[in-house]
């Protein structure tokens, strides 16, 4: 049976890695690819790379620090940030991305996501949905959160699901860093009306969030950041990641990966 | 440990080509083989393949790029006599194991025909509503006996998929792998010279460098 995958989700800032708090107020945590390395040897299910103000600084990611991560670990990861065009994504995939995140793009440029997707294949593109909830009702944020568009997010979820997109990413603007638990109201709306994977990402504080997002909104995966990357009410920098014993106390067996770190082979992956 | 040293040292043997289809990605996969020790070429033109110790179908793009690439190169004719008539080792991964079939859906082409089954999209198998593209880690459970590919793993061990098309469970020679999602399908395939996988063992940890270096024993077994 498919396991349900706890995804870490680094936010990038060129070469640093940082972590927000309602996309505001960036906190400097270290540097990304030794974050990589480390979530790499908890053996992760998946990581997730954004580059948080490549699209305010019109440019891509930085293509050295995925091909730097991409030979640190062998894992598969997710890399977005002012993804505008094909060549950028042919590029970063080369450098050892396994799929690319378009979330700006979609909305600003027509035919990108189904180009993109026709080119690489749908399992490739994952479309990254940032909603804020203004005078209770929900809205599109591009521009890492900083541009209202007035676009409904399920509106924009089943657009991009019918030009190509393999998976959603949705985001709550709102609960990012708070460690509050996940909108289960926005994700239900989005896993509700599409039939590809959703992502769930915005507020995970403990274990249970993370079941709670699974078993009561449908998502294929969840998706977090401060609760990987700090420990304690002082929020100290610390890495790390839920072992198969605890997602045990809150999923089901048959939804847990089995991770096989028993083997003599170990050796020589902590080589790497 | 020593198993392993020695286990490397004879990697140093092995002479593998990596198909390049011209459609992206062979990074993980070229890294994969490079960390085992193996030596590799990458071969994107028409090039004498007799001087290979096995060949490695990597998993990039879709059907039709990859079939007509390897069509209008004149790559075809050379990995038919490779695989056909030299009876050396040949590894599919992901869309290169696709390409082995007899047909794909995916942009409805004529594969390389050496495994007889077809390949069809989830959706026209599925009627259940299950989300595709099947993303993420499932299970692979051995169908019959004797799967080398497999040996020193654990039970049911799991992998990392990301595809939109399959090839559902069919009684055919050989021994098999099947995962479930919404139906069976196989997910592992390993009948003498020629072996597939769906998921991408260079995306999945020790398991699938596990399953790599099972595959270069195999390898080291034709060569002697």
């Amino acid at each position: 049976m498919l396991k349900v995958r706890v995804i870490p989700v680094l936010l990038l800032r060129h070469w640093g890695l940082e972590k927000t708090i309602q996309f505001a107020n960036p906190k400097y945590v270290g540097c990304p690819i030794n974050a990589a390395r480390v979530f790499n040897q908890h053996n992760v299910d998946e990581l997730i790379l954004l580059d948080i103000v490549a699209t305010l600084e019109n440019r891509p990611p930085e293509i050295e620090v995925v091909k730097q991560i991409s030979a640190e670990t062998s894992m598969p990861f997710t890399v977005g940030g002012g993804i505008r065009d094909i060549n950028t994504i042919r590029e970063l995939l080369n450098a050892g991305a396994d799929r690319v995140v378009l979330n700006t793009s979609v909305v600003e440029i027509p035919d990108l996501l189904q180009k993109s997707a026709e080119q690489f294949g749908r399992q490739c593109i994952v479309v990254s949905i940032d909603v804020r909830r203004i005078n209770g009702k929900y809205e599109v944020f591009t521009h890492g959160g900083r541009k209202s568009t007035g676009l409904n997010p399920l509106e924009l979820a089943k657009r991009a699901e019918a030009e190509g997109a393999g998976e959603i990413l949705i985001t709550s603007i709102d609960r990012d860093g708070t460690l509050e638990g996940y909108d289960l109201d926005l994700i239900k709306m989005v896993t509700d009306n599409v039939q590809i994977p959703v992502i769930a990402c915005g507020g995970a504080g403990s274990v249970k969030d993370l079941a709670d997002a699974y078993y009561q909104s449908g998502v294929s995966a969840v998706a977090c950041g401060a609760f990987f990357l700090f420990y304690g009410p002082r929020r100290t920098v610390l890495i790390t990641y839920p072992t198969e014993e605890q997602l045990l106390e809150y999923f089901k067996p048959e939804h847990v990966r089995k991770r096989d770190p028993k083997k003599p082979i170990d050796l020589e992956l902590s080589r790497l | 440990m020593v198993l392993m040293i020695m286990e490397n040292t004879q990697n140093k043997k092995i002479k593998i080509a990596i198909i390049d289809y011209s459609a992206g990605n062979i990074h993980s996969v070229y890294k994969a083989f490079a960390k085992k020790g193996v030596s590799i070429e990458i071969v994107n033109k028409e090039t004498e393949l007799d001087v290979f110790d096995a060949i490695v179908l990597p998993g990039v793009g879709a059907c039709g790029s990859a079939m007509d690439f390897l069509t209008k190169v004149g790559l075809t004719r050379r990995l038919n006599y490779y695989v056909l008539e030299l009876k050396k080792p040949v590894l599919g991964i992901c869309l290169g194991f696709q390409i082995m079939t007899e047909f794909s859906e995916e942009g409805k082409v004529k594969g390389l025909g050496w495994i007889p089954v077809n390949v069809c999209h989830i959706r026209n198998v599925v009627k259940s509503p299950i989300r595709v593209p099947h993303i993420g880690w499932n299970d692979v459970r051995v169908y019959r006996e004797g799967m080398s590919l497999l040996s020193g793993m654990i039970e049911n061990p799991n992998f990392y998929f990301a595809h939109s098309y399959f090839v559902p469970f069919k009684e055919i020679d050989g021994n098999l792998g099947i995962t479930e999602y919404g139906t069976s399908f196989i997910s592992l395939y390993q009948s003498k010279n020629i072996y597939g996988t769906q998921f991408h063992p260079e995306k999945s940890y020790i398991g699938g460098a596990v399953l790599i270096q099972n595959f270069l024993n195999e390898v080291l077994n034709a060569k002697s």
